[in-house]
């Protein structure tokens, strides 16, 4: 095509103000106003792009959203792929280039897939590249290069420079579309006092208004319209923003792309929601009709009005239905040379024949186009007429039309039904709790859109319980609009193009109809029709359509695929809003947490959001060493570690003990005021679901303590023991505490010390504080609860103070200790202790799959007591144990390095290589849930989960090691799972 | 995003509240039943074309635990009302 800019007319543009651009490098000139797309055009450039798959020369199909090929890459103003030329705006200074060609548009290796295309069909990749299977990684590699579309700008790892902006707004309508139909519904409502938003995605209100000619009655009435609309301040009207999705309970999602690159995505909620999206035209099908200057019809107008460009000197129209005959007739009137006008039907309206022969236009009625020449540029269209003869016609411009349907995306989203009218030929929406009007209602013609939307407005203004002014409706002349199907039979031989996105032809449909993909969404899987950036805008149909003949069914039989939000691509930034990186997901800080940071801990991310320390190195040390140091700490001298994190949660009332009978496994109704249990909470499967302790501070006042990463799931069901299962009769509350206490815990054979060091109020002999015993005192002049418990099996006291106090006592502690050594430990020391004495730690032992006696825990099981969480389901694993998983630990040799967490250990008399024993069912028999370096052992240690484990104390198994080849075995001896002080003196002392 | 009218709370956001899934009550008597029907408690739900009813937590608000009855069709929700006394 050789597109040129008109001497005047071009709604959009201001030819007062001249941009200049560059595109492959070539300087050039538009308006502001102009599109990339439409610039392009009025300086004669065709070809914009090369296609995903076979790299063909692609032009300008539409003018908007529905193009499927004008992807280019923007160097300037952004760095950015993948930018729909169709709608980017011209910006003074815009530089881009085709993508997915390489080394340039013009030249292009990869087009020498096209010429292989007969091995390349539709899921070509499904069959080829399996053999030799050692050579995949390359097919791989390549494939993936190829696969793409569109190149990450340099430096995409960094941030994005973009500010984006994400907003709220409530309303009553929301009206989606500013054509005819929805201004006269937004305007309507308005008036009768509903609160309005009224979003269109072009720059200027109108739609399909703007593709006519200037002046004239709709334009004046569109005018006053508008005017009237931004005169009323309950009334929002957003140009250049698009309703992309649409969510339940009336949440709506829109893109503001006024400003490309910072974007404005707005969540509105509105109860009432109209659908004036307007209609989609789709192409004719027949061999290479894809060709750059082939264009469809609408597009061919709204570039002449909108923007007053030409596609093209020489133009033939090829159509099938009465609409798209006005492009011939306005390209007439501009002074293009239309060469002759095709419809594939026999008879049109009278008065479309009257008008062409008054304008001197050739009109060939029941004649189809069967081929495009002219790789680069269309160079002739071959017709063949209604008499069979073939005619060749040399033009540069193919205007094609193959119908129209609803733009009914967001109806679909929301799972509206639509079904195929066979006299339209395209899909008409069925009821929905939104209202569709306008011309997307799939009535043809102003007088119908309008009529509809008369209706739809009246139906939303009584849902809001207002009444409707008396508006009147504007007159506009109707037009002839009749249609006819895609039909096979009228197709011809050749490559013909069903999606030029995906590069889908009609003998890829035919291919997935013989291997029994049949129904459109596998259609839409297996030959990727669909599947490309414009998501099958102007293609789905045709492919639901061809597939129901293919199948011989009638045409409408097969509905288009499932459309899912969003309707076009948004900017994940536009997502993230103004809230990027450390915003997006709060992170929780203990007290401590920046004294942490200045220690130079290894800080990781844990449980519920939580920033801990894992370990501090010293200076020249890794982390192998500051465990070491740190362990050794804790088991010969005195360690310190924040264990704020953990739930806490104060329980009160007279019948508090019933609700904690109820939900822990041991008996708490025995313990007196200042005693506490270790306590195993259980789901009704009886699984462990979490540990902590359980303390009686008083007759009716309790404290427990959760695992750090479980306290929100504990809290749940704490609240729905009481409101569901209790049914609120309990007199039994409970407060989570979990952010208001501070936790220290201070561990080792001198921590008596420190807190003596201290000035701590209580006796700390251990018959003053026995282990297990909580006491309230102050320590360094701070009220605290002291409790006598151990996670590293040294002794070990856990202070609970409120959390504005704990960093000064902890900067107290840390004063305090120096001269008793005492270490700050991590999470990572806290884990080797632990192991090393065969504590388990929900994630590692507890799976999920385990229930307490599995674990070793029936000591703390009182399956006594009447009823429990979990009771029923633990007489069950009672009757039938034979099988179920042991805690164990797990030796290898001295030296050895440690087994790793996650192996599996086989079935000890399976002599199998690793790789098909696993492979084969039921070969494991357990696995490694912890494994660490013990610094007090000097070995290596390991706990896991093994079939009847305590029947196999002192034998060895086989436990899976990954190696460079696979998987290999190593043996491992299984033992108690208790490696320090089995007794349990140190902690008890 | 649905929204839930919490009967303590008003309109909120479905990000306020925590979803457990279909309410399913625990039998009174679990020591009664036999193995078939505890595992039916445990593990079968009904999936009925038909409204839905769910426990929903208030996590982010007045932490009431609600009834809620939803249409799985058009997501409508029907009821949402207080379990217990508060």
């Amino acid at each position: 095509m050789s597109g040129w800019r008109l001497p005047q007319g071009g709604r959009l543009i201001n030819r007062d103000r001249a941009l200049s651009f560059r595109f492959e490098g070539r300087p050039l000139q538009g308006f502001e106003g102009d599109t990339l797309a439409s610039a392009l055009l009025a300086r004669g450039t065709a070809v914009v792009a090369r296609s995903f798959k076979y790299h063909r020369p692609r032009g300008l199909v539409a003018a908007g959203w529905e193009d499927p090929c004008a992807f280019v890459e923007m160097q300037s103003p952004r760095a950015e792929p993948s930018v729909l030329a169709t709608v980017e705006p011209l910006v003074e200074g815009l530089q881009a280039r085709g993508q997915h060609a390489w080394p340039s548009l013009r030249f292009d290796f990869m087009a020498l897939a096209d010429r292989c295309s007969a091995l390349l069909p539709a899921g070509f990749y499904y069959k080829a590249f399996k053999s030799p299977a050692w050579a995949w990684p390359w097919f791989e590699r390549a494939l993936r290069h190829a696969a793409g579309l569109g190149r990450l700008p340099d430096g995409a790892g960094q941030s994005d420079p973009s500010a984006y902006e994400r907003r709220f707004v409530q309303t009553d309508v929301l009206v989606v579309g500013a054509g005819v139909a929805g201004l006269w519904a937004a305007h309507a409502l308005a008036q009768a006092g509903a609160r309005v938003i009224l979003a269109d995605d072009a720059p200027e209100p109108g739609g399909r208004g703007l593709d006519r000619p200037a002046g004239g009655v709709v334009d004046a009435w569109i005018a006053q319209t508008v005017a009237s609309l931004d005169a009323m301040p309950h009334v929002r009207r957003w140009p250049s923003t698009q309703v992309v999705s649409r969510y339940d309970h009336g949440l709506c999602l829109a893109i503001d792309r006024s400003r490309p690159g910072h974007e404005r995505l707005w969540r509105i909620r509105a109860p009432q929601v109209l659908l004036a999206t307007g209609q989609i035209e789709r192409p004719l099908l027949f061999a290479h009709n894809d060709r750059p200057g082939i264009m469809l019809a609408g597009a061919v107008t709204s570039y002449l009005h909108r923007w007053g460009v030409a596609a093209g000197r020489r133009m033939v129209l090829a159509t099938n239905n009465d609409m798209a005959w006005t492009a011939a007739f306005e390209a007439h009137q501009v002074g293009i040379e239309v060469l002759a006008v095709a419809d594939l039907r026999p008879q049109v309206h009278p008065q479309l024949t009257e008008r062409a022969g008054a304008l001197g236009l050739r009109v060939e009625l029941g004649a189809r186009v069967v081929a495009a020449q002219g790789r680069w540029a269309l160079r002739s269209a071959v017709l063949q007429l209604a008499s069979g003869q073939r005619l060749s016609v040399q033009a540069d411009l193919l205007a094609v039309s193959g119908g129209w349907t609803g733009a009914l995306a967001l109806h679909a989203q929301r799972g509206g039904r639509s079904h195929y009218d066979a006299t339209l030929h395209g899909m008409v929406p069925e009821n929905d709790d939104a209202q569709v009007i306008g011309a997307a209602r799939g009535a043809p013609g102003t007088p119908a859109a309008l009529a509809s939307a008369v209706r739809g407005a009246q139906q939303v203004a009584s849902a809001l319980g207002l009444r409707l002014p008396d508006l009147p409706v504007p007159a506009v002349p109707s037009e002839p609009s009749g249609f006819s199907a895609t039909d096979l039979q009228h197709i011809g031989k050749g490559r013909v193009f069903v999606d030029w996105a995906s590069d889908v032809t009609l003998d890829d449909l035919r291919l997935a109809h013989r291997e029994g993909y049949e129904s459109p969404e596998h259609l839409k899987r297996y030959t990727a029709l669909g599947m490309g950036p414009d998501q099958g805008r102007i293609s789905a149909l045709h492919g639901a359509v061809l597939m129901a003949q293919l199948r011989g069914l009638s045409p409408g039989d097969l509905g288009p695929t499932r459309l899912r939000p969003p309707y076009t691509p948004m900017p994940m930034g536009a997502i993230a809003g103004a809230d990027p990186g450390a915003l997006i997901r709060p992170v929780r800080r203990t007290p401590m947490t920046d004294w942490h940071e200045a220690q130079g801990a290894v800080m990781y991310e844990s449980g519920q959001n939580w920033r801990r320390p894992g370990y501090y190195p010293r200076p020249g040390e890794g982390l192998m060493q500051a465990l070491e140091r740190e362990c050794r700490a804790c088991r010969e001298a005195v360690a310190v570690y924040d264990s704020s994190p953990l739930g806490k949660f104060e329980i009160w009332g007279p019948q508090a003990v019933e609700l904690l009978e109820y939900l822990y496994t041991c008996r708490v109704s025995d313990l007196l005021p200042g005693r506490g249990r270790y306590a195993v909470m259980l789901r009704e499967d009886g699984r462990v679901f979490d540990d902590g302790t359980v303390f009686r501070l008083s007759d009716q006042r309790w404290w427990i303590t959760t695992t750090s990463a479980q306290a929100q799931a504990v809290h749940a069901a704490l609240e729905a023991a009481l409101q569901v299962h209790f049914k609120g009769r309990l007199e039994a509350f409970v407060t989570p505490v979990t952010d208001q206490w501070a936790t220290l815990v201070v561990c080792g054979p001198r921590a008596r010390e420190l807190l003596q060091a201290c000035d701590c109020s209580v006796g700390l002999s251990r018959g003053d504080f026995p282990f297990m015993a909580v006491r309230e005192a102050t320590l360094a002049g701070l009220p605290v609860r002291l409790f006598r418990v151990s996670f590293t099996g040294e002794l070990s006291y856990e202070i609970h103070l409120p959390a504005r106090q704990a960093l000064a006592l902890w900067v107290q502690l840390i004063d305090k200790g120096q001269i008793l050594g005492l270490t700050a430990i991590g999470s990572e020391a806290n884990h080797v202790l632990r192991v090393e004495k065969g504590f388990i730690s929900v994630g590692h032992e507890v799976d999920g799959c385990v229930n307490p006696l599995d674990l070793g825990l029936a000591w703390a099981v009182r399956m006594d007591k009447a009823d429990f969480v979990g009771k029923r389901s633990l007489e069950r694993d009672l009757q039938a144990p034979a099988g179920r998983p042991a805690l164990v630990g797990l030796l290898v040799e001295r030296g050895e390095v440690p087994l790793e967490e996650g192996a599996q250990i086989l079935k000890v008399d399976l002599d199998m290589d690793p790789r098909s024993a696993l492979a084969a069912e039921q070969a494991s028999a357990g696995f490694v849930t912890a494994s660490v370096w013990s610094p007090s052992l000097q070995r290596a240690v390991a706990l896991g989960l093994l079939e009847d484990g305590a029947d196999r104390q002192g034998q060895t198994v086989w436990v899976t090691v990954t190696a460079p080849s696979g998987l290999a075995r190593r043996p491992a001896r299984v033992v108690p799972p208790v490696f320090v002080d089995p007794q349990g003196g140190r902690m008890r002392g | 995003m649905l929204i839930l009218t919490c009967p303590f709370c008003g309109p909120r956001n479905e990000q306020e509240f925590v979803c457990a899934g279909e309410a399913a009550d625990r039998p009174a008597q679990p020591q009664g039943l036999d193995e078939a029907a505890w595992a039916d408690y445990l593990y079968n739900r009904d999936n009925p074309d038909a409204p839905v009813h769910e426990r929903w937590w208030h996590l982010h608000g007045c932490r009431a635990w609600l009834r809620v009855q939803r249409d799985p069709h058009t997501q409508a929700i029907l009821d949402c009302s207080a379990q217990g006394q508060p």
